[in-house]
């Protein structure tokens, strides 16, 4: 079996909040609690869940564009929190990110060829290196060399985010951070860039971990996929499995939320009741027991701990083997 | 409080009737001949990617076309009971948006005052436009948060905007847009802003209260799949006009233009899964509404376009031996025009 390319153990990311006048501490939002993840050179694994849940922070923990507060994330064979400043830079030219927003992500006064350029520079490349590079990537995208002059303000949003991506493949990464790279784009731009995301993972043999909170369009994307409520995951399993059997209560109501293109199959009897919590006061137990048609006893007093139920599937409630048992319906709402 | 309508033809008559629409901001012609008509308890999905005109078409109806950077040039805006909306000073407008016309909008923290409690919002949308008193209007307020599922209302009136989640928000911007039984709600991408549990829960919400209320609703989206939750009738823009209408099931099934088959091919998980993992596409980009290209808007792009679609624009109508109930502004739906 070949080495992940990323792994991630026990990865916590705290905050801590001040109030008041005195600035007193008022206690720690866990953003990241405890989660442990891998990924396998080639591969995409899909991070889902809504907003708050944690999944953009530990996106950028892992890049450590976000200090953990403790843990462990080691890519390509290193200890990648203990990293000195010189390796770390080492080590980022093989990791990277696309942001969301085209628009935020750019910065608006430099042409195209010094936003891709930066890397080559940062990274003690030689002029004709950064100038080739850059022609290269341009191509590589689908824009073409003539758009090197160019200020972002020039590009449609589809544009953008194609000078994102290359900016992010510049030096040749093995691993890339997707967060939410198309949910700020029109529809049919949104399928072009899905497709060049595809297209160069195949061609370039990338990684990517995918944050997103669009469950059609990360079954479509998506070798595996964890799902994340308040800071934790809590089911994760190969795509086709989660989708054809999701066992959480969670990713099962996240399922049935997600509207279907079919005008018969409307959602409104699955609706769940109730909002994320606030991370600074979780609920005891399991944290999604206040909005759990399921909950009992032990789900309120205590937290259950992910655990295997197939091969790469794990789940975090504590009737999980009752749902596998159950034989589960794939959920009515996805299609 | 809609007294004007005779309730004899209430589920006959438009609520709302544009027609010929045509809103410009400078040379751009960001709505360019639009109509529609949406009848009591009806919702109608105006749907559409960011330029095809979809939120210019519902500031037009709202009278909230900023006069410093663009007009309605031509058209007509009708609003049962209340005529012709074309034309009306501000002042009269300022009284039919509120009253007979409630909106909500896309991000609801940059509609609601920060410094009011959410309940004197509601309140306050109440005493101005009806005769009741203040703490009768306090009341309702509650019983509109309730209406709309807020829980511990009473408390909940007392809050800050910034206090509520987007989801609360989304439903005091609601109780707001009901809270003077509009006959007519706007919603501009009402569940854009919010995640999918909570999008579910306001769709409910929505469709529920337009069969307590029987108001005709215009729901502007670029999302098929909320069209498919939400619509009875769709209307399908690209670039400044109506290119398809139908009823839900009918566009959804068996789209006719092909901006709406490309649209809903490149929607992951609606086409067969072929061997390739690719999306099917739609290629190019909007074009520049300021500079159109001659003949068909979309024929750029178009996997189908032929010699006269270069020529010129094609009608919206019913496609030739086709369903009578919708219209598609094709040259491939005319009878004798394909090659």
């Amino acid at each position: 079996m070949t080495a992940p390319l990323l792994e991630v153990e026990d990865l916590d990311v705290h905050f801590p909040v001040f109030r008041g006048p005195l600035r007193r501490r008022a206690g720690t939002v866990r953003a990241v609690d405890g989660v442990s993840l891998r990924v396998m050179p080639g591969e995409t694994l899909a991070l889902v869940g809504e907003s708050g849940c944690g999944k953009s922070t530990l996106g950028r923990a892992v890049l450590r564009l976000q200090e953990p507060s403790g843990g462990q994330v080691r890519f390509e064979g290193q200890d990648l929190l203990h990293l000195g400043k010189r390796d770390l830079k080492a080590a980022r030219r093989r990791m990277r990110m696309v942001f969301q927003d085209p628009h935020a992500s750019l910065n608006p006064r430099l042409r195209a060829a010094e936003i891709i350029g930066e890397a080559f520079t940062i990274h003690g490349c030689t002029r004709a290196e950064r100038d080739a590079g850059v022609a290269e990537l341009l191509t590589l995208v689908g824009l073409g060399p003539d758009f090197a002059q160019r200020f972002p303000h020039e590009f449609s949003g589809g544009q953008r985010q194609r000078l994102g991506i290359a900016r992010a493949l510049a030096l040749h990464p093995s691993f890339v951070v997707c967060d939410e790279p198309v949910s700020a784009l029109d529809v049919s731009v949104q399928a072009q860039i899905v497709n060049l995301l595809m297209e160069l993972q195949e061609r370039l043999g990338l990684s990517y971990l995918f944050i997103s909170h669009d469950l059609h369009l990360v079954e479509f994307i998506a070798d595996r996929v964890a799902v994340m409520y308040l800071g934790r995951i809590v089911e994760t399993a190969p795509a086709a499995a989660l989708f054809a059997g999701p066992l959480h209560p969670y990713t099962r109501a996240l399922l049935a939320a997600s509207p279907s293109i079919d005008p018969d199959r409307r959602a409104a009897d699955a609706v769940i009741e109730g909002e994320l919590p606030s991370p600074l006061n979780p609920p005891s137990g399991c944290a999604f027991h206040p909005r759990c048609p399921h909950a009992t006893d032990q789900c309120r007093a205590e937290m259950p701990p992910l655990a295997a139920l197939a091969t790469g599937h794990d789940v975090r409630c504590w009737h999980a083997a009752d749902w596998m048992a159950a034989a589960p319906a794939r959920a009515e709402a996805l299609g | 409080m809609n007294a004007m309508i005779d309730p004899a033809d209430v589920r006959s008559a438009s609520v709302l009737e544009v027609s010929g629409l045509e809103t410009r901001f400078g040379a751009v012609r960001a709505v360019d001949g639009v109509s529609f008509a949406v009848a009591r308890g009806e919702t109608l999905c105006i749907v559409g990617e960011s330029g095809s005109g979809k939120s210019a078409t519902a500031l037009s109806v709202m009278g909230l076309i900023p006069s410093g950077s663009g007009r309605v040039a031509a058209g007509s805006i009708r609003l049962a009971g209340h005529g012709e909306l074309r034309g009306l000073s501000d002042a009269a407008m300022a009284e039919i948006r509120g009253r007979a016309i409630g909106m909500v909008f896309q991000e609801p923290m940059t509609s609601l005052n920060p410094v009011f409690r959410v309940g004197t919002q509601i309140a306050e949308v109440m005493r101005r436009h009806e005769d009741i008193s203040r703490s009768a209007a306090r009341d309702r307020a509650v019983d509109l948060l309730r209406m709309v599922g807020i829980p511990s209302p009473e408390s909940r009136a007392q809050d800050y905007p910034h206090q509520l989640s987007g989801g609360m928000r989304q439903r005091v911007m609601i109780a707001m847009a009901i809270a003077c039984d509009p006959m007519l709600i706007l919603a501009d991408e009402p569940t854009t802003a919010l995640d999918v549990t909570i999008q579910a829960q306001i769709l409910a919400l929505i469709d529920a209260l337009k069969h307590r209320l029987g108001s005709g609703i215009v729901f502007i989206t670029h999302d098929l799949r909320v069209v498919a939750q939400i619509a009875q009738q769709v209307c399908v823009m690209y670039a400044g006009v109506v290119v398809e209408r139908a009823p839900v099931r009918a566009l959804l099934r068996d789209p006719l233009h092909p901006y709406t088959v490309g649209l809903m091919a490149s929607v992951p998980g609606t086409a067969p899964r072929s061997g390739l993992r690719r999306l099917p596409a739609i290629p190019g980009t909007v074009p520049n509404l300021a500079a159109l290209p001659k003949g068909c808007r979309f024929r750029n792009r178009c996997p189908r376009a032929f010699a006269l679609c270069a020529e010129a624009e094609p009608p919206l109508a019913v496609p030739a031996n086709g369903d009578p109930e919708r219209e598609v502004r094709c040259w491939l739906y005319v009878e004798g025009a394909a090659a």
